[in-house]
C-alpha cells in the first residue's frame, strides 16, 4: 500500500507534502495566519500592487516564515507585463517560484494562452520555478511543457465564481496526457469539488475565494485541508469499478433456512 | 517632473528612495522599486531620484 507519508508534490525541484495551495486574497490579514495553518497549506499566493501611503502592515508579517510565497502575475496584460512584474515580485526577495496570469478579458478573467505560453518561456529562461494559470487546453499545455513550465494551472471555472470543475473533461484529458503535475486553479468553490479534482489525479488544488468569503474561514479552510487528503488517498488507492447493474457485496449463497 | 506611483512627487527630486519611504511611512524591507523600466537592487535606495523619472515601487498584497 502506499504510504501517504512519502506522497509529495514536487515544483521545481522543491517537495511539498500539502497539496493545497491558498491564495491570500480577500483575507482580513487577522485571519489569514489562522487559515494558513488550519488549511495546512505550504504555498500561498500574493499579489503585489503600488505601495499605499500610511499602510505600514505588510501581508508578510502574517505569513510564517516556512511558507512557500506564490507571487502572480496579476494585473498583467501580455507576456511582457507579466515578466515585468515577476522581476518585481523575485526582487522582494521571496525566492523564485512565481504564477504566470494573463488577463486581458475583464468579465470573465479568462487567461490569455498565447501569452501565457510566451511569458511562461521568457520566465523560465530567467530561472523562475513558472506555474502558469491556463484555460485547459491540450496543445497548449503540451506548448508550456515545452517552455519549461513547472506545471500546469487549468481553471476549474472563472476566478472567484465557486462554481467548481466546469471544465472537467478537459482537465481529465490534461491529467491523461501532461507529464507535470496538473494544478486546477480558479473557480473551485466547495470541499467536495477540491476532492473530486484530487479523485480524477490532480496533483494539488488550489483556492481562495471560497474560503475568504465562506461563513468561517477556519473551518473552511480545514474543511478543504480533509478533502484535499482525502481525494488524493483515493486516488492513490483506485477507485473501484463502476457499474450498469447491481453487484451484490453480500454473499448470495448461505442463507438461513 | 517626478512621477511615482502615478503621481506628481516633484518634491522629491533630488531626493533618494529612503528619503520618500521614510516620510511616507512606507517599510523599505517590503518594497521593490523600478525607475524608468529598470528594477533598482534593494542596496541602491539611497540613490537619488531625477527629473523626468518615472518610479513605481511596489508590495505584497493579498491575491490568488
Amino acid at each position: 500500500m502506499m504510504d501517504i507519508n512519502d506522497d509529495f508534490l514536487e515544483l521545481g525541484g522543491h517537495k511539498f507534502s500539502s497539496r493545497f495551495i491558498l491564495g491570500s486574497g480577500k483575507f482580513s490579514l487577522s485571519l489569514l495566519e489562522a487559515a494558513i495553518k488550519d488549511a495546512k497549506a505550504q504555498i500561498v499566493t500574493l499579489a503585489l500592487r503600488r505601495v499605499n501611503e500610511g499602510g505600514s502592515e505588510n501581508i508578510l508579517d502574517f505569513i510564517p516564515k516556512d511558507i512557500t510565497i506564490l507571487p502572480n502575475t496579476s494585473g498583467a496584460r501580455n507576456a511582457d507585463e507579466a515578466v515585468r512584474i515577476a522581476k518585481l515580485a523575485r526582487e522582494l526577495g521571496c525566492g523564485d517560484f512565481v504564477k504566470v496570469e494573463c488577463i486581458k478579458d475583464s468579465r470573465y478573467l479568462l487567461p490569455d494562452n498565447y501569452e501565457t505560453i510566451k511569458a511562461t518561456e521568457k520566465l523560465a529562461n530567467l530561472g523562475f520555478i513558472v506555474m502558469p494559470y491556463m484555460y485547459p487546453d491540450l496543445n497548449v499545455a503540451r506548448d508550456l511543457v515545452n517552455a519549461g513550465a513547472a506545471c500546469v494551472m487549468p481553471l476549474g471555472a472563472p476566478i472567484g465564481t465557486n462554481k467548481g470543475l466546469t471544465t472537467r473533461e478537459f482537465i481529465k484529458i490534461l491529467i491523461d496526457e501532461i507529464d507535470l503535475p496538473v494544478i486546477v486553479d480558479a473557480g473551485i468553490g466547495s470541499p467536495s469539488q477540491a476532492c473530486e479534482a484530487m479523485q480524477m489525479g490532480c496533483a494539488a488544488v488550489m483556492a481562495n475565494t471560497a474560503i475568504a468569503t465562506s461563513g468561517d474561514v477556519r473551518a473552511m479552510a480545514k474543511a478543504f485541508a480533509l478533502s484535499i487528503e482525502a481525494g488524493r488517498l483515493a486516488y492513490l488507492a483506485g477507485l473501484g469499478e463502476v457499474s450498469e447493474i447491481a453487484r451484490a457485496s453480500s454473499p448470495l449463497s448461505g442463507f438461513l433456512e | 517632473m517626478l512621477i511615482i506611483n502615478g503621481k506628481d512627487e516633484s518634491a522629491f527630486i533630488g531626493k533618494s528612495v529612503d528619503e520618500f519611504a521614510c516620510q511616507k511611512g512606507f517599510n523599505k524591507e517590503y518594497m521593490a522599486v523600478e525607475i524608468n523600466g529598470e528594477i533598482l537592487p534593494r542596496d541602491k535606495f539611497d540613490s537619488k531620484f531625477n527629473d523626468g523619472d518615472r518610479v513605481e515601487i511596489v508590495c505584497f498584497v493579498g491575491g490568488g
